[in-house]
Protein backbone atom coordinates (compact mmCIF):
# COMPACT_ATOMS: atom_id res chain seq x y z
CA UNK A 1 0.00 0.00 0.00
CA UNK A 2 2.48 2.24 1.01
CA UNK A 3 4.50 1.29 -2.39
CA UNK A 4 1.59 2.89 -4.35
CA UNK A 5 1.05 5.82 -2.30
CA UNK A 6 4.88 6.26 -3.31
CA UNK A 7 4.45 5.41 -6.64
CA UNK A 8 1.06 7.80 -6.87
CA UNK A 9 2.89 10.86 -5.42
CA UNK A 10 6.06 10.60 -7.82
CA UNK A 11 3.49 10.05 -10.56
CA UNK A 12 1.61 13.35 -9.33
CA UNK A 13 4.95 14.98 -8.88
CA UNK A 14 6.33 14.01 -12.39
CA UNK A 15 2.83 15.53 -13.79
CA UNK A 16 3.51 18.61 -11.72
CA UNK A 17 6.99 19.07 -12.80
CA UNK A 18 6.03 18.69 -16.39
CA UNK A 19 3.31 21.17 -15.86
CA UNK A 20 5.50 23.51 -14.02
CA UNK A 21 8.62 23.53 -17.09
CA UNK A 22 6.25 25.25 -19.62
CA UNK A 23 7.37 28.91 -19.74
CA UNK A 24 5.66 31.96 -20.63
CA UNK A 25 7.59 33.04 -23.83
CA UNK A 26 9.15 36.32 -24.21
CA UNK A 27 7.16 38.76 -27.25
CA UNK A 28 10.60 37.66 -29.24
CA UNK A 29 10.35 34.40 -28.26
CA UNK A 30 6.38 34.39 -29.59
CA UNK A 31 7.52 35.68 -32.41
CA UNK A 32 9.80 33.32 -33.46
CA UNK A 33 7.46 30.38 -32.67
CA UNK A 34 4.21 31.74 -34.43
CA UNK A 35 6.97 32.56 -37.39
CA UNK A 36 7.91 28.52 -37.38
CA UNK A 37 4.53 27.12 -37.22
CA UNK A 38 3.22 29.45 -39.69
CA UNK A 39 6.03 29.05 -41.83
CA UNK A 40 5.41 24.58 -41.44
CA UNK A 41 1.73 25.12 -41.85
CA UNK A 42 2.30 26.98 -45.22
CA UNK A 43 4.37 24.24 -46.51
CA UNK A 44 2.57 21.72 -45.35
CA UNK A 45 0.04 20.70 -48.89
CA UNK A 46 -1.52 17.31 -46.69
CA UNK A 47 -1.39 15.48 -43.09
CA UNK A 48 -2.88 12.72 -42.45
CA UNK A 49 -2.34 10.94 -39.03
CA UNK A 50 -4.31 8.80 -36.63
CA UNK A 51 -5.67 9.95 -33.00
CA UNK A 52 -6.73 8.79 -29.62
CA UNK A 53 -9.45 11.52 -27.79
CA UNK A 54 -9.48 11.16 -24.43
CA UNK A 55 -13.02 13.39 -22.91
CA UNK A 56 -12.51 13.37 -18.86
CA UNK A 57 -15.98 13.72 -17.79
CA UNK A 58 -15.76 14.80 -13.41
CA UNK A 59 -19.11 14.36 -12.69
CA UNK A 60 -18.93 10.33 -13.94
CA UNK A 61 -15.43 10.02 -12.49
CA UNK A 62 -14.41 8.40 -15.54
CA UNK A 63 -12.91 8.86 -19.16
CA UNK A 64 -14.34 8.14 -23.18
CA UNK A 65 -11.79 7.63 -25.20
CA UNK A 66 -12.20 7.38 -28.63
CA UNK A 67 -10.00 7.06 -31.64
CA UNK A 68 -9.87 7.35 -35.41
CA UNK A 69 -8.10 8.82 -38.68
CA UNK A 70 -7.08 12.23 -39.67
CA UNK A 71 -6.83 13.54 -43.67
CA UNK A 72 -6.27 17.22 -44.52
CA UNK A 73 -5.28 18.70 -47.50
CA UNK A 74 -4.42 22.38 -47.94
CA UNK A 75 -6.06 24.53 -48.00
CA UNK A 76 -9.69 23.71 -46.95
CA UNK A 77 -10.25 19.84 -46.82
CA UNK A 78 -10.55 17.77 -43.53
CA UNK A 79 -11.87 14.36 -43.00
CA UNK A 80 -11.79 13.92 -39.28
CA UNK A 81 -13.32 10.42 -38.65
CA UNK A 82 -14.00 8.05 -35.87
CA UNK A 83 -13.54 4.23 -35.93
CA UNK A 84 -14.01 3.51 -32.40
CA UNK A 85 -15.94 2.60 -30.00
CA UNK A 86 -18.58 4.71 -32.58
CA UNK A 87 -18.36 5.38 -36.24
CA UNK A 88 -18.61 8.86 -37.48
CA UNK A 89 -17.26 10.52 -40.07
CA UNK A 90 -17.19 14.95 -40.31
CA UNK A 91 -15.90 16.34 -43.45
CA UNK A 92 -14.99 19.41 -44.42
CA UNK A 93 -14.63 20.29 -48.12
CA UNK A 94 -14.47 24.75 -48.74
CA UNK A 95 -18.02 25.77 -47.22
CA UNK A 96 -19.60 22.23 -46.88
CA UNK A 97 -19.90 20.04 -43.89
CA UNK A 98 -21.25 16.59 -43.87
CA UNK A 99 -22.09 14.69 -40.71
CA UNK A 100 -22.12 10.73 -40.83
CA UNK A 101 -23.11 8.93 -38.49
CA UNK A 102 -24.16 4.94 -37.59
CA UNK A 103 -27.75 6.46 -38.93
CA UNK A 104 -28.10 9.56 -40.42
CA UNK A 105 -26.09 11.47 -42.88
CA UNK A 106 -26.17 15.33 -42.89
CA UNK A 107 -24.17 17.66 -45.83
CA UNK A 108 -24.39 21.35 -44.68
CA UNK A 109 -23.24 24.85 -45.78
CA UNK A 110 -21.13 26.43 -42.98
CA UNK A 111 -22.43 29.76 -44.35
CA UNK A 112 -25.53 29.34 -42.89
CA UNK A 113 -24.55 28.60 -39.62
CA UNK A 114 -21.89 31.15 -37.80
CA UNK A 115 -21.81 29.00 -35.21
CA UNK A 116 -20.56 25.81 -37.27
CA UNK A 117 -18.34 28.15 -39.06
CA UNK A 118 -16.46 28.75 -35.68
CA UNK A 119 -16.19 24.83 -35.30
CA UNK A 120 -14.91 24.21 -38.63
CA UNK A 121 -11.72 27.02 -38.84
CA UNK A 122 -11.12 26.01 -35.30
CA UNK A 123 -10.85 22.57 -36.21
CA UNK A 124 -8.70 23.12 -39.48
CA UNK A 125 -6.67 25.26 -37.59
CA UNK A 126 -5.68 24.16 -34.85
CA UNK A 127 -4.54 21.12 -36.13
CA UNK A 128 -2.45 23.07 -38.86
CA UNK A 129 -1.78 25.47 -36.02
CA UNK A 130 -3.09 28.01 -37.94
CA UNK A 131 -5.23 29.23 -35.34
CA UNK A 132 -2.37 31.35 -33.93
CA UNK A 133 -1.89 33.74 -36.28
CA UNK A 134 -5.73 34.49 -36.09
CA UNK A 135 -5.67 36.73 -33.39
CA UNK A 136 -9.04 37.93 -34.01
CA UNK A 137 -10.86 34.84 -32.78
CA UNK A 138 -8.13 34.30 -29.81
CA UNK A 139 -5.98 35.89 -27.32
CA UNK A 140 -3.01 33.74 -27.40
CA UNK A 141 -0.08 32.82 -25.02
CA UNK A 142 2.99 30.95 -25.71
CA UNK A 143 4.91 28.52 -23.96
CA UNK A 144 7.71 27.10 -24.34
CA UNK A 145 9.21 23.81 -22.46
CA UNK A 146 11.53 20.76 -23.10
CA UNK A 147 11.20 19.30 -26.91
CA UNK A 148 8.05 21.13 -27.06
CA UNK A 149 5.93 23.86 -27.33
CA UNK A 150 2.49 24.88 -26.12
CA UNK A 151 0.22 27.81 -27.37
CA UNK A 152 -2.66 28.52 -24.82
CA UNK A 153 -5.92 29.84 -26.65
CA UNK A 154 -8.60 31.33 -24.63
CA UNK A 155 -11.46 32.49 -26.98
CA UNK A 156 -12.27 35.82 -27.39
CA UNK A 157 -15.45 35.48 -29.32
CA UNK A 158 -18.76 34.71 -27.69
CA UNK A 159 -20.20 31.76 -29.48
CA UNK A 160 -16.38 29.89 -28.35
CA UNK A 161 -16.73 31.35 -24.87
CA UNK A 162 -19.57 29.44 -24.41
CA UNK A 163 -18.40 25.85 -25.46
CA UNK A 164 -13.99 26.77 -24.10
CA UNK A 165 -12.33 28.29 -21.36
CA UNK A 166 -9.25 27.43 -23.28
CA UNK A 167 -7.73 25.73 -25.96
CA UNK A 168 -4.08 24.14 -25.50
CA UNK A 169 -1.68 23.32 -28.75
CA UNK A 170 1.10 21.21 -28.46
CA UNK A 171 3.94 21.49 -30.46
CA UNK A 172 6.19 19.27 -31.86
CA UNK A 173 9.58 21.79 -31.46
CA UNK A 174 11.62 19.70 -33.96
CA UNK A 175 8.96 19.16 -36.76
CA UNK A 176 6.49 22.59 -36.10
CA UNK A 177 3.77 20.20 -36.31
CA UNK A 178 0.58 19.93 -33.33
CA UNK A 179 0.81 16.81 -31.21
CA UNK A 180 -1.80 17.38 -28.94
CA UNK A 181 -4.86 19.48 -28.39
CA UNK A 182 -6.10 19.94 -25.42
CA UNK A 183 -9.39 21.43 -24.82
CA UNK A 184 -11.08 22.56 -21.52
CA UNK A 185 -14.34 23.57 -21.22
CA UNK A 186 -15.98 26.12 -18.87
CA UNK A 187 -17.21 23.10 -16.21
CA UNK A 188 -13.56 22.10 -16.09
CA UNK A 189 -13.91 18.87 -17.89
CA UNK A 190 -11.36 18.58 -20.75
CA UNK A 191 -10.60 16.43 -23.96
CA UNK A 192 -7.09 15.37 -25.19
CA UNK A 193 -6.90 14.43 -28.55
CA UNK A 194 -3.05 13.09 -28.94
CA UNK A 195 -1.89 12.88 -33.21
CA UNK A 196 -0.27 9.70 -33.53
CA UNK A 197 2.04 8.77 -36.62
CA UNK A 198 1.84 12.10 -38.22
CA UNK A 199 2.99 11.85 -42.06
CA UNK A 200 3.13 15.34 -44.07
CA UNK A 201 2.58 15.89 -47.66
CA UNK A 202 2.23 12.15 -48.50
CA UNK A 203 -0.90 11.82 -50.90
CA UNK A 204 -4.53 11.47 -49.93
CA UNK A 205 -7.26 9.93 -51.80
CA UNK A 206 -9.13 13.23 -53.17
CA UNK A 207 -11.91 10.81 -52.21
CA UNK A 208 -11.86 10.91 -48.55
CA UNK A 209 -13.17 14.35 -49.06
CA UNK A 210 -16.02 14.05 -51.24
CA UNK A 211 -19.19 15.30 -49.32
CA UNK A 212 -21.71 14.58 -52.07
CA UNK B 1 -50.49 -10.54 19.37
CA UNK B 2 -46.64 -10.06 19.20
CA UNK B 3 -46.15 -13.11 17.29
CA UNK B 4 -49.05 -11.77 14.81
CA UNK B 5 -47.43 -8.10 14.56
CA UNK B 6 -44.21 -9.18 13.81
CA UNK B 7 -45.41 -11.62 10.74
CA UNK B 8 -47.51 -8.10 9.64
CA UNK B 9 -43.97 -6.37 9.96
CA UNK B 10 -41.80 -9.37 8.28
CA UNK B 11 -44.78 -9.27 4.97
CA UNK B 12 -44.57 -5.51 4.62
CA UNK B 13 -41.02 -5.54 4.30
CA UNK B 14 -40.63 -8.36 2.06
CA UNK B 15 -43.77 -6.51 0.17
CA UNK B 16 -41.72 -3.51 0.34
CA UNK B 17 -38.82 -5.69 -1.03
CA UNK B 18 -40.60 -7.11 -3.62
CA UNK B 19 -41.60 -3.69 -4.85
CA UNK B 20 -38.30 -2.04 -4.88
CA UNK B 21 -36.79 -5.04 -6.98
CA UNK B 22 -39.46 -4.99 -9.29
CA UNK B 23 -39.05 -1.39 -9.69
CA UNK B 24 -35.31 -1.57 -10.86
CA UNK B 25 -36.04 -4.81 -13.00
CA UNK B 26 -38.77 -2.55 -14.63
CA UNK B 27 -36.10 0.14 -15.33
CA UNK B 28 -35.42 1.18 -19.01
CA UNK B 29 -31.43 1.26 -17.50
CA UNK B 30 -29.75 -1.68 -15.96
CA UNK B 31 -26.81 0.02 -14.13
CA UNK B 32 -25.61 -3.03 -11.93
CA UNK B 33 -22.53 -0.70 -11.04
CA UNK B 34 -21.19 0.04 -14.20
CA UNK B 35 -20.97 3.42 -16.32
CA UNK B 36 -23.52 3.10 -18.68
CA UNK B 37 -22.73 4.33 -22.40
CA UNK B 38 -24.95 5.03 -25.37
CA UNK B 39 -24.82 6.83 -28.67
CA UNK B 40 -27.83 9.04 -28.42
CA UNK B 41 -29.62 10.84 -30.86
CA UNK B 42 -32.30 13.82 -30.62
CA UNK B 43 -34.34 14.06 -33.90
CA UNK B 44 -36.75 16.58 -34.90
CA UNK B 45 -38.61 16.80 -38.58
CA UNK B 46 -35.17 17.56 -40.56
CA UNK B 47 -32.44 18.16 -37.72
CA UNK B 48 -30.71 15.31 -36.12
CA UNK B 49 -28.11 15.93 -32.93
CA UNK B 50 -25.75 13.13 -32.69
CA UNK B 51 -23.71 12.22 -29.15
CA UNK B 52 -22.36 10.22 -26.83
CA UNK B 53 -24.88 9.96 -23.55
CA UNK B 54 -22.75 8.24 -20.33
CA UNK B 55 -24.68 7.81 -17.17
CA UNK B 56 -24.29 5.45 -13.75
CA UNK B 57 -26.46 5.11 -10.53
CA UNK B 58 -24.82 6.58 -7.47
CA UNK B 59 -27.36 5.91 -4.39
CA UNK B 60 -30.65 7.23 -5.27
CA UNK B 61 -29.33 9.18 -8.38
CA UNK B 62 -28.65 8.30 -11.57
CA UNK B 63 -26.24 11.08 -13.57
CA UNK B 64 -24.82 11.64 -16.44
CA UNK B 65 -23.54 13.41 -19.56
CA UNK B 66 -24.02 14.33 -23.11
CA UNK B 67 -21.43 15.17 -24.90
CA UNK B 68 -21.05 15.02 -28.93
CA UNK B 69 -18.57 13.16 -30.92
CA UNK B 70 -16.01 15.52 -30.21
CA UNK B 71 -15.94 15.49 -27.08
CA UNK B 72 -17.68 19.20 -26.50
CA UNK B 73 -20.16 18.51 -23.21
CA UNK B 74 -24.12 19.48 -24.17
CA UNK B 75 -25.03 19.03 -20.55
CA UNK B 76 -24.66 16.96 -17.43
CA UNK B 77 -27.86 15.94 -15.85
CA UNK B 78 -28.74 14.23 -11.87
CA UNK B 79 -31.85 12.33 -11.48
CA UNK B 80 -33.43 11.91 -8.20
CA UNK B 81 -35.05 8.63 -8.03
CA UNK B 82 -37.01 9.59 -4.38
CA UNK B 83 -38.57 12.50 -5.68
CA UNK B 84 -38.55 12.02 -9.51
CA UNK B 85 -36.95 15.23 -10.08
CA UNK B 86 -34.00 16.15 -13.10
CA UNK B 87 -30.82 18.66 -12.36
CA UNK B 88 -29.12 20.15 -15.53
CA UNK B 89 -26.31 21.37 -15.13
CA UNK B 90 -23.53 22.56 -17.41
CA UNK B 91 -26.01 23.07 -20.39
CA UNK B 92 -23.84 24.56 -23.00
CA UNK B 93 -24.84 28.04 -24.20
CA UNK B 94 -26.80 27.45 -27.72
CA UNK B 95 -29.28 25.02 -26.31
CA UNK B 96 -29.32 26.45 -22.52
CA UNK B 97 -32.86 28.46 -23.16
CA UNK B 98 -35.60 27.67 -20.67
CA UNK B 99 -37.96 25.74 -23.04
CA UNK B 100 -35.32 23.39 -23.99
CA UNK B 101 -34.44 22.78 -20.66
CA UNK B 102 -37.98 22.48 -19.52
CA UNK B 103 -39.08 19.79 -22.53
CA UNK B 104 -35.66 17.96 -22.01
CA UNK B 105 -36.35 17.49 -18.15
CA UNK B 106 -39.26 16.40 -18.57
CA UNK B 107 -38.46 13.82 -21.26
CA UNK B 108 -35.66 12.33 -18.91
CA UNK B 109 -37.68 12.22 -16.34
CA UNK B 110 -39.99 10.24 -18.23
CA UNK B 111 -37.48 7.58 -19.48
CA UNK B 112 -35.90 7.37 -16.32
CA UNK B 113 -38.85 6.91 -14.24
CA UNK B 114 -40.41 4.32 -17.12
CA UNK B 115 -41.92 1.29 -15.24
CA UNK B 116 -44.71 -0.83 -15.77
CA UNK B 117 -46.61 0.38 -13.02
CA UNK B 118 -46.13 3.84 -13.91
CA UNK B 119 -49.04 5.73 -15.55
CA UNK B 120 -49.37 6.25 -19.06
CA UNK B 121 -48.36 9.07 -20.66
CA UNK B 122 -50.55 9.91 -24.01
CA UNK B 123 -47.79 12.19 -25.71
CA UNK B 124 -44.98 9.98 -24.98
CA UNK B 125 -44.22 6.53 -25.97
CA UNK B 126 -41.23 3.87 -25.61
CA UNK B 127 -39.96 1.48 -27.44
CA UNK B 128 -36.91 -1.11 -26.43
CA UNK B 129 -35.28 -2.60 -29.64
CA UNK B 130 -33.54 -6.47 -29.91
CA UNK B 131 -30.86 -4.55 -29.47
CA UNK B 132 -31.36 -3.27 -25.96
CA UNK B 133 -31.82 0.54 -27.65
CA UNK B 134 -34.05 2.45 -26.13
CA UNK B 135 -36.33 4.75 -28.28
CA UNK B 136 -38.99 7.55 -26.72
CA UNK B 137 -40.84 9.54 -29.01
CA UNK B 138 -42.35 13.60 -27.15
CA UNK B 139 -45.14 13.57 -29.57
CA UNK B 140 -45.99 17.02 -28.50
CA UNK B 141 -42.87 18.32 -29.40
CA UNK B 142 -42.18 15.72 -32.42
CA UNK B 143 -38.62 15.06 -30.74
CA UNK B 144 -37.34 10.69 -30.91
CA UNK B 145 -34.58 10.11 -28.55
CA UNK B 146 -32.74 7.06 -29.91
CA UNK B 147 -30.19 5.57 -27.19
CA UNK B 148 -28.25 2.94 -29.02
CA UNK B 149 -25.76 0.55 -26.59
CA UNK B 150 -22.52 1.87 -27.33
CA UNK B 151 -20.65 -1.28 -27.73
CA UNK B 152 -16.45 -1.17 -29.38
CA UNK B 153 -16.10 -1.51 -32.84
CA UNK B 154 -12.90 -2.88 -32.29
CA UNK B 155 -13.88 -5.62 -30.23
Amino acid sequence: MKKLIFISLFLAFSVGISAQAMKLATNQQKKEMIATITRVSASMKTMQCSFEQTKHLSIMNDKLVSKGKMFYKQSSQLRWQYVSPYAYTFIINGNKVMMQSSTKRNVIDVKSSRLFKSITQIMMNSVTGKSLSNSSDFKVRMFTGDGEWMAELTPVKKEMKQMFKVIKLYFNVKRGIVSTVEMVEKSGDNTVIELNNVQINKPVNESYFSVD
Amino acid sequence: MKVTSLLISLLMLLSALSVSAQDSSDSLFSFQGNTLKYNMSIQRKEMNITGICMMRRTGNDIIGSVVNEFGIKAFDFDYNIDKKKVKLNNVVGFINKWYIRKILKGDLKYLFSYGKNMEKDKNRDVIIGADKSIEMDNNKFHLKYVFTPLNDLNE
